[in-house]
């Protein structure tokens, strides 16, 4: 008998334990939330006591509510898609509240709006921030760059282990006529524990990296949480600016990684160095990052090879960290980087962004239309790396990818609406939904401040969209619709005169 | 051998030997007929604005007359040595592509020998880049203009000016009715679904015979504009017959650098606003309603979505002049309306009376301007003389990314997208999806392109998508006041003229037009 049917017979206290997707999803999810408040409250009791306390009152109740529900609930049945969309969505909003909640009541952020945009920047991997990093103390510091960890692994968990088993548009990896290529394993719950270890190795190998080429130790722990996680937190105000030129290496190395499909890590984990090199969305990854950085040097005088490839990688990666103020570039530079940026990382990986494989595939779909003008009755397939994708799944992903570019659209319309300069909400709306984070309004190290508190708002959406896929706020407007429906049919049912 | 191969073959060497013993060896090449039929029908053009040149201004007409008779012997030659051969579908985009380029380089050499563009500031590189960019917003029916000095060129060259936006329209519907059903993307074959009974698919069998419906009632409606504007006080004989000739064309060329804003009058806005809005329909809805078909609007449900997306971006434009700009009420109404009809019909007329008055949207505050944005990418009616993506497709891409969205809660439910009742063939849905693709591939590359060259990355995002929509005027310093060789560098402005023939084209023909001639010279080395 397994654990889990072992865990199903005997529930606690005698009871029959209900099947709820959500709630374990939120569960989980909380109980990340405690560890990271618990360890970054420990880390800085030396420093701000009340931080510290406030830390652990909070994690106290999120830690309460994550056992409870453990207890309380089972997870019996493969869940359909939307129920995975909701308990990701739900998983996503609760710890988004429950950060808000630490910022407000430590005091760090006073004002509701700020604190909720502070904690959504923080869960979905944004770089954008309404705080003075510098101003922060070690356990606050630590906490914010905990919510990035945390995000990271919420992002990293849906786009490898939750989705691909349900959407059929999520394209994460091609999935093939008789490929099973789009799960790490059979079983998930061991697919969940094998990324968790390595997205904590490589937080791990990256902070040792942080801490041998001198950045210290609470700066190296900080970044190391930011950078695997695409995140782009940082504790100094000017990001990576002044920070030792190694340390700038290893956050290259490491924002790269975290940009790369963890599917490919794995392969080259297990030995399949050819499967790894040979991947076409790897090449294409560091093709985009290779042009970006040789356009950033043609484009901008006196930039070196390492800011150029810095700026790339994190661009691309989506991570948002800095070592030059960017946003002064030429235009041509910026077209670019916005482009890698809307682009973004590889799919299941840690990076956001519309994904290398899909922006790939819908090139190649593209393409396959000019063929089919030239040879109407030939048959025309879209391969991917030696598989053949079928018509519905293609369907399905530009379907979502047709609601993500809108949703770009409306982002920038309401960014806009606030008195954004149009190039800047454009730029904005884009970044935000790649959760990349800085934009020319915000400034290369992400200075929210200048969003407005509006501007802040209305962003908050995009980025749950971005870091979970568009669908639970597509799901959303669905729901509210058929309530309006079902509104108006019940308003039409009573006004019509009874026989 | 087979029989069937052995017979062909001796039928061709029979054909070929008579028509060498004849003297009459001519090349058969479709591509080069229809060039030759289009550069020829170029002249006519030529000798009206000459004629208008020697009535008026007399400066430009030796070269007008001089462009005339070149295109015409160039033309008629290029017609006569050769015969259409096989229209497959290749065959047909080869011939519309080439032909559009070659007739927009024929079009800019009126330009080249009056010296429209030779004045101060503007080297010769410049005045050949202008004459082009000139020629091709023409012809594409855009409206940019590289026109620093108006009152430079003589009026019989303003009027050739003026025409060339005119065969812009014309040919927009002959790539509607000959084109665009080969594409399947188009919204004939569409409309057809939508209309009941047998004889729904066209509106003749014939393609010749619709084409012929289709410019009758082009026509009709550019007299109509015409003669409504000669009887409003305010516009000359001269500048009704030049803005007629642009209105239905939804092309927005005009003799004056204040465009509709020259005349400073409701009435002539809302004459031009009804005819934008009439140039944007689906020309086939127009024949029906002629014919006696007065529901036929209505039962469109792309004209209805084009309705109401021109209320509601109005509706939405002037609430924000009014509101967020400040502008009073009425002038609100006046700037917003005839601005957002201009632009979603992708006429791009503008009404501002100088820079920073109320019709000068490059001023406007900047949700406004996205609004301006997203319909320059929306355009109008399929089988209208506008540009851009076009309402039908951005139904049809909605209703497409709701279905994925319901196919996620209800993954075994069966779904087809709908347009109106219809229910809308997946493979049309796809070519629909990969048409709006390579629109997005084609605009980010035009972006990056020209922010690359130098330009502005506003003027970029903007200038790249008002030239792939035909719409002409952008925003930044490409705005409705200003032009575009202030706005734009030489290489940007080249860029752009190569956008503005792949948007008339709707993309596939310039993309594909070289696929003809390649397979043509892979058959022959085989």
């Amino acid at each position: 008998m397994s654990q889990r049917e072992a865990s199903e017979a005997a529930p606690g206290f005698g009871a029959a334990r209900r099947d709820s997707y959500s709630r374990l999803a939120v569960a989980d999810g909380l109980l990340a939330f405690t560890i990271i408040a618990v360890l970054a409250a420990g880390a800085g009791i030396a420093d701000k006591l009340g931080d510290s306390l406030v830390l652990l009152a909070v994690a106290t109740i999120t830690g309460s509510i994550a056992i409870a529900t453990r207890r309380t609930f089972v997870r019996r049945e493969r869940p359909p898609t939307a129920r995975v969309i909701a308990g990701l969505a739900s998983t996503w909003a609760s710890l988004v509240l429950a950060g808000s909640v630490v910022y407000l009541a430590s005091g760090t952020i006073t004002t509701v709006d700020e604190a909720l945009f502070e904690s959504a920047a923080g869960f979905s991997t944004v770089a954008a921030t309404t705080l003075d990093p510098e101003s922060l103390g070690t356990s606050m510091s630590l906490f914010r760059a905990g919510t990035q960890f945390v995000g990271g692994l919420v992002g990293l968990l849906a786009g490898v282990v939750a989705l691909p088993r349900t959407m059929k548009g999520n394209v994460q990896i091609p999935k093939g006529r008789g490929s099973r290529a789009d799960r790490l394993v059979p079983d998930p719950v061991i697919g969940r524990q094998r990324v968790v270890r390595l997205y904590l190795a490589l937080a791990t190998a990256c902070g040792f990296g942080y801490l041998i080429t001198g950045l210290g130790v609470r700066s190296s722990l900080i970044h190391a949480l930011t950078t695997v996680s695409t995140g782009g937190f940082s504790d100094r105000a000017d990001s990576f600016v002044s920070a030792p030129g190694g340390a700038k290496v290893v956050a290259t190395v490491f924002m790269l990684i975290g940009g790369v499909s963890f599917f490919a890590l794995f392969w080259l984990l297990r030995g399949n160095h050819r499967r790894f090199v040979k991947s076409p969305e790897l090449r294409i990854y560091l093709g985009i990052i290779g042009v970006v950085t040789l356009s950033l040097l043609r484009e901008v005088d006196g930039l070196s090879v390492g800011d150029a490839l810095f700026t790339a990688a994190s661009a691309s990666s989506t991570t948002g960290l800095a070592v030059t103020e960017w946003t002064g570039f030429p235009s041509g530079a910026l077209a670019l980087l916005l482009v890698a940026v809307a682009t973004g990382a590889m799919g299941a990986s840690a990076g956001s962004g519309l994904r290398v494989i899909r922006a790939w595939l819908l090139c190649l779909f593209a393409a396959r239309e000019i063929r089919r003008q030239l040879d109407p009755n030939a048959v025309t397939l879209v391969r991917h790396g030696g598989r053949t994708l079928d018509d519905k799944e293609l369907d399905s992903l530009t379907g979502y990818q047709i609601a993500h570019f809108g949703l770009c659209g409306i982002g920038a319309f309401m960014l806009a609406l606030t008195g954004a300069e149009l190039v800047d909400s454009l730029w904005t709306a884009i970044s935000v939904v790649s959760t990349f984070g800085p934009s020319p309004t915000m400034g290369a190290f992400g200075d929210a401040d200048e969003l407005g508190r509006l501007g802040q708002l209305v962003m908050i959406p995009g980025m749950l969209a971005g870091r979970l896929t568009i669908l639970p706020l597509l799901l959303a407007v669905a729901a509210v619709q058929q309530g309006y429906r079902a509104l108006f049919l019940g308003i039409r049912r009573l006004a019509r005169p009874r026989r | 051998m087979s029989n069937g191969r052995f017979l062909a073959v001796r039928k061709t060497a029979i054909r070929r030997a008579t028509e060498m013993s004849f003297g009459q060896a001519k090349i058969e090449s479709t591509t080069l007929h229809v060039m030759g039929i289009a550069v020829a029908a170029i002249s006519l053009g030529m000798f009206i604005g000459a004629l208008v040149e020697w009535g008026s201004t007399n400066r430009d007409t030796a070269a007008l007359l001089i462009s005339g008779t070149l295109a015409l012997v160039a033309g008629g030659l290029l017609w006569w040595v050769t015969v259409p051969g096989t229209v497959r579908a290749r065959d047909v985009f080869s011939a519309v592509g080439w032909t559009w380029l070659v007739v927009t380089l024929v079009g800019a050499v009126p330009y080249l020998l009056g010296g429209t563009f030779d004045v101060p500031g503007i080297d010769r590189s410049g005045q050949f880049v202008n004459a082009i960019f000139e020629s091709a917003s023409g012809y594409s029916a855009t409206g940019s203009t590289s026109l620093t000095d108006f009152e430079h060129p003589g009026r019989g060259m303003m009027m050739h000016r003026q025409i060339t936006q005119w065969y812009g329209g014309m040919g927009m519907v002959v790539i509607a009715v000959a084109v665009l059903p080969f594409l399947g993307v188009g919204g004939m074959d569409l409309m057809s679904a939508e209309a009941p009974g047998p004889s729904g698919d066209r509106l003749t069998p014939r393609v010749s015979e619709t084409a012929k419906r289709l410019w009758f009632t082009y026509v009709l409606f550019t007299v109509g504009v015409s003669v409504t504007l000669i009887a409003i006080p305010g516009p000359s004989v001269y500048d009704a017959i030049a803005h007629g000739l642009t209105t239905i064309a939804t092309g927005g060329f005009s003799p004056h650098a204040d465009s509709i804003g020259t005349f400073d009058s409701g009435a002539v806005e809302l004459a031009i606003i009804v005819g934008m809005v009439l140039g944007g329909t689906n020309f086939a809805l127009h024949w029906r309603a002629v014919t006696g078909d007065r529901l036929a609007y209505w039962r469109d449900p792309e004209f209805r979505t084009y309705l109401k997306l021109l209320i509601g971006a109005s509706v939405l434009v002037i609430g924000l002049l009014w509101l967020d700009a400040g502008l009073g009420i009425t002038e609100a109404i006046r700037a917003g309306v005839f601005n957002v009809v201009a632009i979603a019909t992708s006429t791009g007329y503008g009404s501002a009376q100088g820079a920073g008055s109320s019709g000068d949207f490059a001023l406007w505050v900047p949700a406004a301007q996205l609004v301006l944005l997203f319909l320059m990418v929306v355009g109008s009616s399929s089988g209208s003389t506008a540009g851009g993506l076009k309402v039908m497709r951005l139904q049809i891409l909605l209703a497409h990314s709701i279905r994925s969205v319901r196919h996620s809660q209800q993954p075994h439910a069966v779904m087809p997208v709908k347009h109106g009742k219809a229910a809308v063939h997946e493979n049309i849905v796809r070519r629909m999806t990969g048409f709006f693709l390579l629109y997005l591939l084609l605009v980010l590359a035009g972006i990056v392109g020209l922010a690359a060259l130098g330009n502005g990355l506003l003027e970029s995002i903007s200038g790249t998508i008002g030239a792939l929509g035909n719409t002409g005027p952008a925003l930044g310093q490409a705005g409705p006041t200003a032009n575009f060789t202030e706005a734009f560098n030489e290489p940007g402005r080249l860029l752009l003229s190569l956008y503005m023939l792949i948007g008339r084209l709707e993309i596939f023909p310039i993309l594909l037009m070289f696929a003809a001639p390649l397979r043509a010279v892979r058959d022959r080395v085989r």
